[in-house]
Order: structure tokens, then C-alpha cells, then sequence
């Protein structure tokens, strides 16, 4: 199933001269890549031919190409992504 | 196992057991060597490549940690994707890495050897640490 959403959340401090934490900071924004998808939809009904004689062009199968997509995108759902320094945290989770 | 069946066959050709009762026996040797047979499927199935790096704070850069997952399956989708690439853009693939140093063969790539990488990985963990720097990557 291709993944619903994506959570990225960041975190900072603020840290005074002697490195210790005054401020502690985090925002949480919630990708709702369902709608991403439907937006796509159309431009991937419509380039469809396009692909299929690009294919054909090539000596590939359009459709396993498009099975194969849909697979990795598919694949992506529980990625996650941490980056983490002194100052600053970034987390991405893909659901 | 080996000789509990050896020890049937030679009972059977001293005529000590007819051929029924060596075949019960032989059935019944094997039907407890398949009880017995360690659970090998009970393998726990990699779902997940983790990498991580962690460099400390005595780097000259700053100290960060970096924490990846990504499922298996994504890689089997990317071998599979290597396998629709035109034989042509193969080829001039192959030829930009091996001018490279990194003689590597795009035709070779399988989903059926990768089905067996990932088996194996279940118990591969690479660490690689310098003075600064660890890195690790394993599947779990």
C-alpha cells in the first residue's frame, strides 16, 4: 500500500555560552501525501501513452514499469530518517 | 540418524526384521528426525536496513548523529527497477563504473541473489569505527 502520510518533526535548543540548554523549541508538520497522490493521478493517467511508447521505444514493459513504481512507492511507507546534531533535531517518518 | 538407518538396513539383511518392520522403523527414524530438525524457519525476517553514524564531539565538525531505516522491500523495488533499465543504458552504465574502478555488471543483479543477500543479512552487522566516527549498518 503506498504510504498515507509523512510526519516531520524538528526540534532546537538554544544553548547558552557554557552549552548548557535555555530554550527548547519543536514544530510537527503532518505531509498528507494522500493528496499528493491525487494530484498526481491525472498527470499519470494522461502521460501514460506517452510512457507506454517511450517504452516500447526503449524494449521495456510499460506496464512492469509502472508495477515497479507503484512498488517502490509502495515500499517507502514505515522509512525513517533522523538527523540529530547539538542544536538541532530533524526527524521524517513516512506511514 | 545416519547410522540409526544403517543399523536397520544391516538388521534387515541379517534377517534379524523383515521388510515391513524395517520400513516402520525407517518411517518412524524419519518422523523424529523431522520433530528434532532444529526450527529453522522460525528465522526472524529482515525488515528493515538501519544505518547509523554517529561522530563525537572531539570531530572537527559538528558532533551528529544520523539515523536511517529503510524497509527491504524498497531495496527489492530498486533491483527491479535495475532490471527494466534498456540493455543499451546497461551497458553504458557498466562501462562509466568500470572507469571508475568499480567493475560492475548491472546484468547481474537479480531479485533471486538479492532474496539471498537479504537472508543473509539477518546476522551480517558492519561497524566500522575510526577516531571519530562509527558507523553501522545492519538489518533488523
Amino acid at each position: 500500500m503506498i504510504p498515507w502520510g509523512a510526519s516531520i518533526r524538528v526540534q532546537w535548543w538554544d544553548r547558552g555560552k557554557i552549552g548548557g540548554v535555555q530554550g527548547n523549541h519543536r514544530f510537527w508538520i503532518w505531509v498528507p501525501l494522500f493528496l499528493v497522490w491525487l494530484m498526481l493521478a491525472p498527470v499519470v493517467v494522461v502521460l501514460f501513452p506517452l510512457v507506454a511508447l517511450v517504452s516500447v521505444f526503449l524494449g521495456i514493459s510499460g506496464v512492469e514499469l509502472y508495477a515497479t513504481a507503484w512498488q517502490m512507492l509502495s515500499s517507502l511507507r514505515r522509512t525513517l530518517v533522523e538527523v540529530e546534531s547539538p542544536e538541532v533535531l530533524v526527524r521524517v517518518k513516512v506511514w | 540418524m545416519g547410522d540409526d538407518r544403517r543399523q536397520v538396513l544391516e538388521m534387515l539383511a541379517a534377517g534379524k526384521i523383515n521388510a515391513d518392520e524395517a520400513e516402520r522403523l525407517l518411517a518412524a527414524l524419519e518422523g523424529g528426525s523431522a520433530t528434532s530438525a532444529p526450527a529453522s524457519g522460525g528465522a526472524r525476517k529482515v525488515k528493515y536496513l538501519r544505518v547509523t553514524v554517529d561522530t563525537d564531539q572531539n570531530s572537527s565538525k559538528t558532533p551528529t548523529k544520523v539515523n536511517i531505516r529503510v524497509p527491504m522491500q524498497l531495496l527489492r523495488s530498486g533491483v527491479k527497477l535495475a532490471g527494466l533499465i534498456p540493455v543499451q543504458a546497461r551497458e553504458h552504465v557498466d562501462e562509466a563504473m568500470r572507469q571508475h574502478g568499480m567493475a560492475f555488471d548491472l546484468t547481474q543483479i537479480k531479485p533471486e541473489n538479492l532474496e539471498e543477500l537479504v537472508e543473509q543479512l539477518q546476522d551480517v552487522t558492519i561497524d566500522v569505527d575510526d577516531d571519530h566516527t562509527k558507523v553501522r549498518v545492519f538489518a533488523e
